[in-house]
C-alpha cells in the first residue's frame, strides 16, 4: 500500500495500530513524505480556520412548539384510549346483552310441549278456581284431583274421592299420560261426564286435574304474565339494542378518525426521518 | 431526568435536556448545509422528528451523531425542493478571515479551490474538517464504508493541494 494514500487517515488519528506503525517506519525514513504531511496539517488548519460562525437562533422558539406537540400527544393517547375501550364495550355490551335475553326466554321458548302445557293450565285454571271456591272442597280434594272434583261436578255420578285420588296419584307417576292428557283429556272428559261418567272418565279428568295441579305449581295461574313478561324484555332489549349500536357507531367513527390521524402522523414521519434511518441508530 | 429506552435497555438524557445540550450544534450543522435564513426551520424539523423517533434510536451511535443524522437528511431534503443540492461553500467557508495559518495558505484560493470539489468530496471535507465527525461518523451519516470515507477525503486534500500548489500557494 502506498503510505501517502494513509497520510491523512494518519494526520487525523484514523489509522489501526500496525499501519501507524508502517506509517511511522515510512515517515521516519522519507523527508519527502514528512514535507507532504506538514503541507496536509496547515490546509487542513486552513480549512478549520475558515470555518464561518453563527449566532444560533430560534431556540425558544423549538422549546414551545415541542411543549405543545407533548401535550397533543397526551391528548391523542388518551383519546385513543378511551376510544378504543369504547368501541370494545359498544361491541361487547350487545352481544352480552343478547346473549342475556336468549337466557332469560329460553326455558319458555325452548320446550314446545311446555308452553302448550302452560296455555292448557290456563284454560284449566278457571275450573279449578271455581273448585278452590266451592265450599267444602278441602284441601286434600284440591290437591288430589282438582280436575276429577269438577269432572264430578260436572258428570254428576259415578266417581267418588277414591277414584279421584287414585286418577290423581296415577296421574303424577305417569307425567307423560298427563302431557297426552291435555286439552284432549279436558274435552273427553266434558263429553264422557256429559253422557255419564265412569272411573276411566274419573281417572282422565284426575290426570288432567294433577296436570293443571303441577303447572299450577310450576308458575303462578296469572293469565297474560307470561307473553306479557316476554314482550316487556323485547322492548328492553330493543332499547339496548338502539343504544348499543349508536354508541358503537359514534366510538367507531372517532377511533376511524383517530386511526387515520395516527396512520397520517406516522408516514408524516417516516418521510420526514427518511434518510436519517441510515442514521438512526 | 433520564429517559429509559425500555426497547434497548438504556437510560437516554430526557429531550429537554437533548434539545438543550444539542440544538447549537445542530443549528450550525445546518447553516452550513442550508445557509443562515432556513436553519432555524432545519433545526427545529431535527428536534421535532428527534421527538417522534426517539423510542426507535438503538444506541449503535452517538446521540449528537443520531442528531446531525436527521439534520442533514432534512438538509437534502431541503435542497432538493430548492433544486440545489450542493453545498454553498459560502455558508461554511469565510474566506475574508483572518488567522495564523491565513498567512500560509490563502483564504481566497483555498476558497476558490473548495468551490471546484465535486459535491461528496466537499461534503466529507466539511463534516471532517468543519463539523469534527470521525470517518465511523461520516460513513454512517453518509451511508457509505468507512473506507470511501478516508479515499474521498484523500482525494480531497489532494485536489486542494494541488490547486493551491497550481494558484501559486
Amino acid at each position: 500500500m502506498n503510505p501517502r494514500e494513509n497520510l491523512k487517515a494518519y494526520l487525523d488519528g484514523e489509522l489501526s495500530s500496525a499501519d501507524r506503525t508502517l506509517m511511522e517506519s515510512a515517515l521516519a525514513g522519507d523527508e519527502h513524505l514528512r514535507e507532504e504531511l506538514a503541507a496536509l496539517e496547515q490546509l487542513s488548519l486552513a480549512v478549520k480556520a475558515g470555518a464561518r460562525e453563527f449566532d444560533v437562533c430560534g431556540y425558544e422558539e423549538l422549546r414551545a412548539k415541542m411543549t405543545s406537540r407533548r401535550k397533543l400527544g397526551v391528548w391523542w393517547r388518551t383519546f385513543g384510549t378511551v376510544a378504543v375501550v369504547g368501541v370494545m364495550a359498544a361491541v361487547l355490551f350487545p352481544v352480552f346483552s343478547q346473549s342475556r335475553s336468549e337466557a332469560a326466554t329460553e326455558p319458555m321458548a325452548a320446550s314446545p310441549t311446555q308452553s302448550k302445557s302452560a296455555v292448557e293450565s290456563a284454560d284449566a285454571a278457571p275450573a279449578t278456581m271455581q273448585e278452590l271456591s266451592k265450599p267444602g272442597s278441602t284441601t286434600s280434594e284440591r290437591f288430589a284431583g282438582g280436575g276429577a272434583s269438577g269432572a264430578k261436578e260436572e258428570g254428576g255420578a259415578g266417581s267418588n274421592r277414591s277414584e279421584a285420588s287414585r286418577a290423581g296419584k296415577g296421574s303424577a307417576q305417569s307425567e307423560t299420560l298427563a302431557s297426552k292428557a291435555g286439552g284432549e283429556a279436558d274435552r273427553e272428559l266434558k263429553t264422557k261426564s256429559a253422557i255419564g261418567g265412569s272411573s276411566s272418565s274419573d281417572e282422565e279428568g284426575g290426570a288432567n286435574g294433577a296436570q293443571t295441579l303441577n303447572r299450577s305449581d310450576a308458575r303462578p295461574t296469572e293469565p297474560g304474565l307470561i307473553p306479557n313478561s316476554s314482550s316487556k324484555g323485547t322492548e328492553s332489549d330493543g332499547a339496548g339494542w338502539s343504544v348499543g349500536v349508536l354508541a358503537s357507531v359514534f366510538l367507531l367513527v372517532a377511533f376511524i378518525a383517530w386511526a387515520i390521524s395516527a396512520g397520517l402522523r406516522y408516514f408524516r414521519n417516516r418521510g420526514g426521518s427518511g434518510p436519517g434511518d441510515s442514521s438512526s441508530g | 431526568m433520564l429517559f429509559f429506552n425500555l426497547e434497548f435497555g438504556r437510560a437516554l438524557p430526557d429531550i429537554e435536556t437533548l434539545v438543550s445540550e444539542n440544538y447549537a450544534r445542530v443549528y450550525r450543522f445546518c447553516a452550513r448545509q442550508v445557509g443562515s435564513d432556513d436553519a432555524a426551520d432545519i433545526a427545529q424539523e431535527t428536534f421535532v422528528t428527534m421527538q417522534k423517533s426517539l423510542k426507535r434510536f438503538n444506541g449503535k451511535s452517538s446521540v449528537t451523531t443520531w442528531l446531525l443524522g436527521i439534520a442533514l437528511n432534512h438538509c437534502r431534503n431541503h435542497r432538493r425542493k430548492k433544486e440545489n443540492l450542493n453545498v454553498a461553500i459560502h455558508d461554511w467557508f469565510d474566506a475574508s478571515g483572518h488567522s495564523p495559518e491565513s498567512a500560509v495558505v490563502d483564504s481566497v484560493v483555498l476558497y476558490k479551490a473548495l468551490e471546484k470539489l465535486s459535491h461528496e468530496h466537499r461534503e466529507v471535507v466539511l463534516l471532517h474538517e468543519i463539523e469534527e465527525l470521525t470517518y465511523g461518523e461520516i460513513a454512517e451519516l453518509t451511508g457509505v464504508p468507512e473506507g470511501t470515507v478516508k479515499s474521498r477525503l484523500h482525494h480531497a486534500f489532494q485536489k486542494l493541494r494541488t490547486e493551491l500548489c497550481g494558484g501559486g500557494a
